[in-house]
């Protein structure tokens, strides 16, 4: 293993020291705890929006905490959903009386953590409600699995949900906005090399010379299939095929389009994988009103990159182009 | 066997501490077959960082130090098994309320207790792969064993020999939850490691609790 640190057991924290460190107009920590809070909180009368999840998928999620999008990050192990412990204290910290709202990526590990906390809170008298966001296609949704991952479509929720906060509106009207940019959201992502986990010091998994496998997850969970090496226009109508078998898209439908680099991909492969999803959009008549193209949702060192579309109404286009000013997303 | 104390029960969770620091990589080696290599980790922090906090109490009845046991897996251990494990912990301890000294017919009621919670939370059942696969055969066979009148230590060994067997047998099993479902068939031929990691915490017990 040859990595940048210190030391394996230390990585997370010393990651969030840095963080904290270069966006102090933005964020602060919460004194040893790994929780990361919008500079600002508690935000009198706003709803609240937490996040967060194992670490390793940097800038998610402490990279969007913020104005316009999460008060709050938890930030587990590597890999490793956040605790308890955590979460509950990132809610009592931006609870601002009109309630929190959890945004959690569908793993086994964090909707147990999560949803544990906010029953702790609600015990507490703290109103919290919750999103469990499962946007890649590539998982069959079935009693046989723990069902669709959360991958880095959870930004758009993070926008869309912070966007609705930030505007006033209830945990409710939160939660709908969230509800339906999560109806509208679809992503799937592959890999050509696998990453390595810092206490582990070894690779999650191998590739041998030449394949990749579609469908790979954001902690090198297997994915659909494992094939020979193929063009950016073919693995593009690949990942666009299987969220399209899902989210159809019409003529006319207006879209967000992000192309997700998982860590080790150079950004002139992200565009080149951007230009093929957007000529295939174009090609079905779909507009796409809105490009994210770069790392939001990475897995460590893994190379490879995930597409996510979001069909958009009158509702959500308004809600994605409101400002946000956080450390990885900002929009003015 | 005699009853177990208070007392003895911190001093359990410090050798379950030192069985999990010994076995911590290859709980891990196990984990990252299926899931994310990180099992033994979590587990080895989880018993250690507990029974440092148990130690600097005050015992005051078995109920108390058993719940108190799951509530911080439960808050601090954080990814799954960990979690997990603290429902089951916890709602033992529960069910142990206003008992002084552990008799084996409230190990029965525990370990029952223990199942029921674990499956509503981790929303699993028998075959899913887990480690629900080597506890409710333990908890079967222990309580079967007392039923018939032998000797707890005998009734432990039987719980033990079953789970065992309970974690042998995931290795036919296609795991339905957590992260180790995405395997599909692929998990096949592998031992889940949270059952494993249950077979080797009874067998430190037994080894604990035998050699008082």
């Amino acid at each position: 293993m040859k990595k940048l640190i210190n030391d394996p057991t230390n990585v997370v924290q010393e990651m969030l020291d840095g963080f904290a460190a270069a966006h102090p107009q933005h964020v602060r920590l919460l004194e040893g705890l790994n929780v990361v809070v919008r500079k600002d909180s508690p935000v009198k009368g706003k709803v609240a929006l937490v996040s967060g999840g194992g670490s390793g998928h940097e800038p998610a999620h402490a990279g969007y905490v913020g104005a316009g999008m999460l008060d709050a990050a938890c930030a587990g192990d590597v890999f490793t959903s956040p605790n308890v412990e955590q979460i509950l204290a990132a809610i009592r910290h931006v609870s601002g009386g009109a309630g929190v709202f959890l945004i959690i990526k569908n793993y086994t590990g964090d909707v147990l953590n999560f949803e544990m906390a906010m029953e702790l809170a609600g015990d507490e008298g703290i109103t919290v409600d919750r999103i469990i966001v499962n946007d890649d296609v590539s998982v069959e949704e079935s009693a046989r699995t723990a069902g669709r991952r959360g991958i880095a479509g959870t930004v758009f929720i993070h926008k869309i949900a912070g966007a609705r906060a930030e505007a006033g509106g209830s945990l409710d009207e939160v939660k709908a906005s969230a509800e339906l940019a999560l109806k509208n959201l679809r992503s799937m992502g592959m890999a050509i090399s696998p990453c390595t986990v810092p206490a582990m010091g070894k690779p999650t998994f191998t590739l041998p010379d030449g394949e990749m496998e579609i469908g790979m997850g954001i902690h090198g969970e297997p994915g659909i299939k494992r094939t020979k090496i193929m063009s950016a226009g073919q693995v593009t109508e690949i990942l666009m095929g299987g969220i399209t078998a899902d989210l159809p898209l019409r003529k006319g439908d207006e879209v967000a389009l992000m192309t997700n680099g998982l860590g080790a991909t150079p950004v002139m492969e992200l565009y080149i994988m951007h230009r093929e999803a957007v000529s295939l959009l174009q090609a079905k008549g779909v507009k796409v009103c809105a490009s994210y193209v770069g790392e939001f949702m990475t897995s460590l060192e893994m190379s490879g990159c995930s597409l996510t579309v979001l069909r958009l109404n009158e509702e959500l286009k308004t809600l994605l182009s409101a400002p946000s000013r956080t450390p990885a997303f900002v929009q003015v | 066997m005699k009853n177990i104390t208070p007392a003895e029960l911190v001093n359990l969770v410090e050798a379950l501490a030192r069985t999990f620091e010994e076995e911590e990589s290859s709980l891990n080696e196990l984990d990252s077959k299926v899931g994310d290599g990180e099992c033994g980790a979590n587990l080895r922090k989880a018993f250690r960082t507990a029974s440092v906090k148990l130690q600097s109490q005050l015992p005051r009845d078995v109920s108390s130090v058993i719940e108190r046991l799951g509530m911080h897996f439960i808050t601090s251990a954080g990814g799954t098994i960990g979690i997990l494990f603290g429902v089951g912990i916890h709602a033992a301890g529960k069910e142990a309320a206003g008992i002084s000294c552990l008799g084996a017919t409230d190990v029965v009621k525990m370990g029952n207790a223990a199942i029921e919670a674990v499956k509503v939370r981790g929303k699993a059942q028998t075959g899913d792969k887990t480690f629900l696969d080597a506890l409710i055969p333990a908890v079967a066979a222990f309580s079967a064993s007392v039923d018939k009148g032998t000797s707890i230590d005998n009734a432990l060994n039987d719980a033990v020999s079953s789970a065992r067997k309970g974690a042998e047998a995931t290795k036919s099993m296609v795991a339905r939850r957590g992260r180790a479902s995405y395997l599909g068939g692929r998990s096949l031929g592998h031992i889940d490691p949270g059952a494993r990691a249950f077979v080797l915490a009874l067998e430190s017990a037994q080894k604990f609790l035998t050699g008082r």
